[in-house]
């Protein structure tokens, strides 16, 4: 029984997810484009990608004030985030998984490695969890929404790294992996996720702000 | 108290901008912006923290329709009375988000119902009417320079102030205050100029370098004054405008 | 007639002949009885527990040589008694189709998928707690 939802979250449900997933991203995105062009109509062209591109990097990196005045909370940005791509891209088992479909392999990282960042990301997590239960900057901030998106993108994590220690029965501990990573997939466009995509956006557009005053936001 | 609905629907979907929407929608209430937010500093109270100020805003378009005018009033307290517009939050936002763009356009939504603060709203009135937002006539402007030019000439007897000098380098643009209540102010900065030796020169018709129709969000309003500036900086053909903050 | 001892003795000799059998299994896995570990030593840092195989259960229904090949010009040329190691023509460090990975799970994935009882996951093959050694 449990088989037959795994090959199901494994086979048709996948190609749904993830298109479900790049649309809503590729939507928020055009969607931006379209409202961005109907504004800027007649008005001269003052994009400055030059500084749009330092403003992605200053960011993405923690060159930046932030890091510097939050520097926990930049630590755990980095923390979860950085496992997230490096497990979710170059652990042997997805590589494994994108083989026996498709053919197609690149490097892996040793399992360990795999196993110490995504405790380090489950950290992270609970870190930011933490932050926002106790800290006094968030007293008014803090929605439920806010706690359950942490514990859905905590789940895949969980239940991953269940499943690659061999916890509780395989079969089982990876379809849950599955569906919830299937679970975020989906949620994803409706909710603050759509940053992986947005966030490329938001720090073009004030780098380029900034920029036209010859200073950064950073 | 009852609100037109309509000009409210209108106002907000004028507002629905493309960098609004993406900003309202990613801001993952992280709090890192209170860190650059000088009212937090001085005082960290939870209505302090920028991502906060956005709440009243983001409710308002997640209701679209069922708005309560206790809504709207609380829009208004937030937006006015818990934020400068400063725009150091952005700085220490990691996605950049402009919160004091988007308190900008919370102000223009409260603008269009009529509920910009009373001392706002008159000064914006004087601003549009008199050209500067304390109500000073031409007359008085005019009156002031001289005698405070008169005084300046018995320390520095070349000093000038041009009023409406056509290809000078720089027009000269105060804050009324300077004008109507600290007039030494004006007596200095006349100094100042005529010291360092700048080509510059006053406009009789444009001399207020504040916007209250910027600070109050109401964009047309802010338009037609900075318009009333660069109206006058390019009838005098000036190089450059010299504002007073 | 038999006696004890020499029903004994018999046993013994069964046994015996067993271990060492079974001694022989890794890395050849060769043609055996008993439930194999599948772990290629051409593979320098294993992340994973070998595998436990039931040959016996396999071989029972299927055509030996749907596992088992040597290919010479494009025809599979495996016979019963032919000492075959993977890694002679399937390289360790080959992450492509042919390389050794992709040839170990080729050999089982394909039909397991087909099979809604057989194991499919990573860890319903690679069993942790198993000993690294032959039994």
């Amino acid at each position: 029984m449990i088989r037959a939802v795994y090959d199901f979250a494994t086979g048709p449900m996948l190609w749904f997810s993830s298109a479900f997933f790049l649309c809503g991203l590729a939507y928020r995105l055009v969607r931006y484009r379209v409202l961005m062009s109907k504004a800027r109509q007649g008005l001269p062209a003052d994009f400055r990608p030059g500084w749009a591109l330092a403003s992605i990097v200053h960011f993405l990196l923690p060159l930046n004030r932030t890091a510097r005045s939050s520097p926990w909370s930049t630590l755990a940005g980095f923390g979860l985030h950085i496992p997230l791509l490096v497990v979710g891209l170059f652990f042997s088992a997805h590589v494994v998984m994108v083989e026996q479909r498709f053919g197609l392999s690149w490097p892996t990282i040793p399992d360990a490695w795999a196993d110490g960042l995504t405790v380090l990301a489950l950290a992270s997590l609970a870190f930011l969890a933490g932050k926002r239960l106790l800290h006094p900057s968030l007293k008014g901030l803090t929605e439920g929404k806010d706690l359950a998106v942490l514990g859905l993108v905590a789940l895949p994590l969980l239940t991953g790294f269940a499943a690659h220690q061999q916890w509780g029965e395989s079969l089982l501990m990876l379809t849950l992996h599955v569906l919830s990573a299937h679970a975020v997939l989906i949620v994803a466009p409706f909710t603050k996720l759509t940053h992986m995509a947005l966030f490329f956006v938001s720090r073009a557009a004030t780098g380029s702000d900034f920029g036209k005053r010859e200073v950064g936001p950073w | 108290m009852n609100f037109d609905a309509d000009i409210l629907d209108r106002t907000m979907k004028e507002k629905a901008g493309a960098r609004l929407e993406m900003w309202l929608s990613i801001c993952s209430r992280c709090g890192m912006c209170a860190e650059g937010c000088h009212y937090y500093a001085s005082d960290p109270r939870p209505e302090h923290v920028p991502s906060y100020r956005i709440k009243p805003l983001l409710d308002l378009y997640r209701r679209r329709g069922k708005v309560t005018m206790e809504m709207l009033e609380t829009l208004r307290d937030v937006c006015y009375g818990t934020c400068t517009m400063c725009q150091r939050c952005t700085m220490y936002c990691p996605h950049g988000i402009g919160i004091a763009a988007l308190v900008h356009a919370a102000r223009g939504v409260a603008a269009a119902m009529g509920m910009t603060p009373s001392g706002l709203a008159s000064g914006l009135q004087n601003a549009l009417e008199f050209g500067n937002n304390l109500a000073v006539t031409e007359e008085n402007f005019v009156d002031t320079v001289e005698w405070q030019l008169e005084e300046l000439q018995q320390e520095m007897p070349d000093a000038e102030a041009p009023m409406d000098r056509e290809g000078a380098e720089y027009l000269l643009t105060f804050h009324p205050r300077d004008i109507k209540f600290y007039p030494q102010n004006l007596y200095n900065y006349l100094k100042l100029y005529n010291a360092a030796g700048v080509d510059f020169t006053l406009s009789t018709r444009a001399w207020d370098s504040t916007n209250l129709g910027l600070f109050a969000g109401d964009v047309p309003a802010a338009s037609r004054l900075a318009g009333n500036v660069i109206a006058a900086a390019e009838a005098l053909k000036v190089r450059a405008v010299i504002t007073a903050e | 007639m038999k006696t004890k001892t020499s029903t004994y003795l018999a046993r013994f000799f069964r046994l015996g002949f067993l271990a060492l059998a079974l001694a022989v299994v890794v890395p050849t896995a060769d043609c055996v009885a008993q439930p194999v570990l599948l772990l290629d030593p051409a593979f320098q840092a294993p992340q994973r527990p070998g595998v436990p195989f039931d040959h016996d259960r396999h071989a029972e229904d299927l055509d030996c040589t749907l596992c088992h090949h040597s290919y010479e010009n494009g025809q599979n040329i495996w016979e019963h008694d032919m000492q075959t190691r993977c890694s002679a023509c399937h390289e360790a460090g080959d992450r492509g189709r042919l390389g050794l990975r992709q040839a170990w799970h080729g050999q089982c994935v394909g039909c397991h998928e087909q099979s809604p009882k057989a194991p499919v996951t990573c860890g319903e093959c690679h069993v942790r707690g198993q000993e690294r050694q032959p039994r």
